[in-house]
């Protein structure tokens, strides 16, 4: 939420004296007493070639593509996949991440002399399907197994698929656009018609 | 040798969670100088909550759980519902404050570290105890008989609730009385096709909004709830119950309130001439100084693992075996609840959604060993909570495809609802799980560490079975279209409903405390945390540890005030 959305947010919550200080304070450039945690994009750090990030952003395209609504790329998922690879997987996990880049970009060369973001998007599109199919024992697809942490030995198209979706829905982009973000609700509704169109709320834990 | 200050304070409270805000607020009020000790850092109200409306594009790693860190600092926290990037600045750092679980007895000691305790991170359910929890123990010989009865507490619980605001409704039932009530949340359209469809087929059950310390209302200064869903980030518009948000205020308001953070109690010191706890020593955890304070009443109010480490750490010629502990039971009958989750699938109002993060899920009161019922196997008996969710992309992500159709499959709410029914069930008190000091093993203050040694028994496994199979037919009756019955109970301590390490009675030989939860052998010592219980009950226990709270406060500045104490 940005300061002015929280702002009136504020202003219907408490009303009074302290929002109209807090209204004050902001306008005044003073940062807000309310602290937010760093944004990920602050902490990004580098740690594929430029020819790698290009196949992770095709990549990334081809399992969220834009459509009538932003895609992965706009989202700036790849930013968040370099980030994720270099700073929260193990090392046997980003082992596995970088064999499966480094293997499917060899196999892109041998097959078209081209690299995977270089190809036609109904390459790419075989290519991953081609992945997809040989992975399809992993127990990363068995149907409710999301109640986890982590595969440790996912097999490389499940951990980008996982990193892709996690990184594209949790996005600003994602979460507005493409999903429904409200993050001042101000009261409930159990009962709001559900139409067949309609976007699920973005990711905030309920408890 | 201790730094000495020179001020006599008329109270030390031990700790500034639930009970020990609440002993603040009550003492202050009645005029008592009041000095709050607290082992964790300072977490101011609303400028401390840093993650409070954070959106999910800034939460660290899209909020997947730091694998590595959290194994390292984090083992047991991490394994809390509540605990993840934005609220672990408010759960104790475990690298840094172990404790020990006994050879195959796995124990989580889910712990806050900071002002207010776990009053911050709580689940925020609120439910009086009937007048068969607290006769439970005289009935089946179980435990010691509790020295006090439903009629002694109903008053305070009035008094604790009109102050929380505790939102809920009425049903008037014996084993779940009604209380000073704000409005209750609305339900979800599923859960209202349950509850007729419950109404109808088991209609021995209640199905209730949960009762919960989230105000639906203004009440007391604090606003309504905004609904925005992670509670234990912190709430600056005070929305729900927390020592920072309710007690601490009204305690500060009165100037007669002292708040010391980053205290850690070492022990508390005898005098056996006066008969009384003279002392509170503590050791500052940034400096390491060691600094005593003096008063006239001591409220133990740590919780229900620490209160009593504190107790065995406070040895004299008096007391060779611990504060307070003639009776030698000081750290034993722990009890938690044992929890049991159960999933259903429901194909009803799937064209129905919902806005707002509700905060609360619904209740079904204990419905099994009731007076003029059956006997089921098993004594006491269980409530379940439920809650109500529509799996989003983050329940069906491990899907094959790509693309557009993968893109708008999970934008959108999976086509069924998924009903979680949690149940809690009684843990009778037993001697041999207990809390005891490791004088091998010392902390980081060169304090000896807890060791907990705590398994559910016989009866606890029997009642698991039935709630089992009770979850299946009620399922059944509700109209599930698919289960999944687990008959996995909880790890002890995973509940965080500990409690009855000090436990009250009539008998000062079995028991720590009496009716007032005032030590038998020492008349300045109240213990009001959790500590205090000799039985659990199924229900959450916060609200009656505040009740006791309350009305021990009220004992003690009556007999100081009349020179008896």
């Amino acid at each position: 939420m940005d300061r002015r959305h929280f702002l009136q947010a504020a202003v219907m919550i408490t009303g009074g004296f302290a929002t109209r200080a807090i209204a004050r304070l902001a306008q005044s450039g003073n940062t807000l007493p309310l602290p937010q945690a760093p944004a990920a994009e602050q902490s990004y750090i580098k740690a594929l070639t430029e020819a790698q990030q290009q196949n992770i952003a095709a990549m990334a395209e081809v399992i969220i593509p834009r459509t009538e609504t932003p895609g992965a790329v706009d989202a700036g998922v790849p930013s968040f996949i370099e980030h994720m690879v270099a700073q929260w997987l193990q090392p046997d996990e980003r082992e596995i991440f970088m064999f499966g880049l480094a293997r499917l970009e060899s196999q892109c060369q041998r097959q078209y002399r081209r690299s995977f973001s270089q190809l036609a998007p109904s390459q790419q599109l075989t290519l991953m399907e081609a992945l997809e199919e040989q992975a399809s024992n992993s127990p990363w697809y068995d149907f409710a197994n999301v109640q986890r942490q982590y595969i440790e030995d996912a097999p490389f198209i499940c951990q980008l698929k996982e990193l892709v979706i996690f990184g594209f829905y949790s996005s600003e982009v994602g979460a507005n656009q493409v999903l429904r973000h409200d993050p001042m609700p101000m009261g409930f509704d159990g009962e709001l018609i559900l139409s067949a169109g309609d976007s699920s709320w973005s990711t905030i834990r309920t408890m | 040798m201790p730094i000495d200050t020179k001020i006599e304070y008329d109270a030390i409270v031990v700790g500034s969670g639930i009970t020990g805000g609440w002993a603040a607020k009550e003492l202050c009020e009645k005029g008592l100088k009041v000095l709050v000790l607290e082992r964790g850092a300072d977490i101011k109200h609303g400028l401390d909550y840093q993650s409070e409306h954070t959106p999910p594009w800034e939460v660290p790693f899209a909020n997947k759980s730091d694998r590595s860190a959290n194994q390292n600092d984090y083992p047991v926290q991490s394994q809390s519902y509540a605990f993840d990037a934005t609220t672990k600045a408010f759960f104790n750092k475990d690298s840094d404050n172990a404790y020990i679980a006994a050879p195959k007895q796995p124990f989580h000691w889910i712990r806050a570290h900071g002002v207010g305790g776990r009053s911050l991170i709580w689940g925020r359910q609120s439910y009086r105890w009937s007048r068969q929890d607290f006769e439970a123990n005289a009935r089946d010989g179980n435990g010691c008989d509790w020295p006090i009865r439903y009629d002694d507490i109903k008053d305070w619980y009035s008094h604790v609730e009109k102050h929380v605001g505790i939102s809920g409704a009425k049903e008037g039932l014996e084993q779940l009385p009604d209380g000073e009530f704000l409005p209750p949340m609305e339900m979800y359209a599923i859960e209202k096709t349950i509850k007729a469809r419950l109404q109808d087929k088991m209609p021995q059950l209640t199905l209730t909004m949960g009762r919960t310390a989230v105000l639906t209302q203004h009440h007391q200064g604090r606003a309504a709830c905004h609904y925005c869903g992670p509670c234990p980030r912190g709430c600056s518009t005070g929305s729900y119950f927390s020592s920072q948000s309710s007690t601490l205020p009204a305690a500060r308001a009165t100037g007669n309130f002292e708040l010391r953070p980053n205290s850690v109690v070492e022990k508390l010191e005898y005098d056996p001439i006066s008969k009384r706890v003279s002392a509170v020593h503590i050791i500052d955890a940034n400096s390491q100084e060691k600094i005593r304070f003096i008063s006239k009443l001591v409220f133990l109010c740590a919780s229900t693992l620490a209160t009593p480490q504190i107790l065995l750490n406070s040895k004299s010629d008096s007391f060779p075996n611990g504060l307070a502990n003639s009776s030698g039971v000081v750290g034993r009958y722990l009890m938690d609840h044992f929890k049991m989750q159960q999933v259903g699938v429901f194909v009803d109002d799937i064209d129905k959604y919902y806005k707002g993060f509700r905060p609360n899920g619904t209740y079904i009161p204990r419905f099994k060993n009731l007076p003029g019922q059956e006997t089921q196997n098993y004594s006491r008996g269980f409530g379940m909570q439920s809650d109500p969710l529509r799996p989003d992309w983050r329940f069906h992500y491990n899907q094959k495809g790509f693309g557009k159709k993968l893109k708008d499959t999970l934008r959108k709410p999976a086509p069924y609802w998924v009903w979680v029914l949690g149940a809690y069930g009684e843990c009778l008190p037993r001697y041999d799980n207990r809390v005891e000091l490791d004088e091998n093993k010392r902390d980081r203050f060169g304090l000896p560490m807890a060791k907990v040694s705590m398994s559910f028994g016989d009866n606890e496994k029997r009642m698991a079975k039935d709630i089992a199979r009770s979850s299946q037919k009620i399922f059944r009756a509700a109209g599930a279209v698919y289960t999944k019955i687990d008959n996995d109970m909880s790890i002890p301590g995973s509940s965080v409903h500990e409690m009855g390490t000090a436990r009250m009675g009539k008998d000062p030989n079995t028991s720590v405390l009496n009716r007032w939860n005032q030590a038998h052998d020492v008349p300045n010592l109240f213990i009001t945390d959790g500590s205090c219980m000799a039985s659990s009950s199924c229900v959450n226990p916060s609200l009656t540890y505040m009740a006791l709270t309350a009305r021990a406060c009220d004992y003690a500045v009556k007999q100081l005030k009349s020179g008896l104490i």
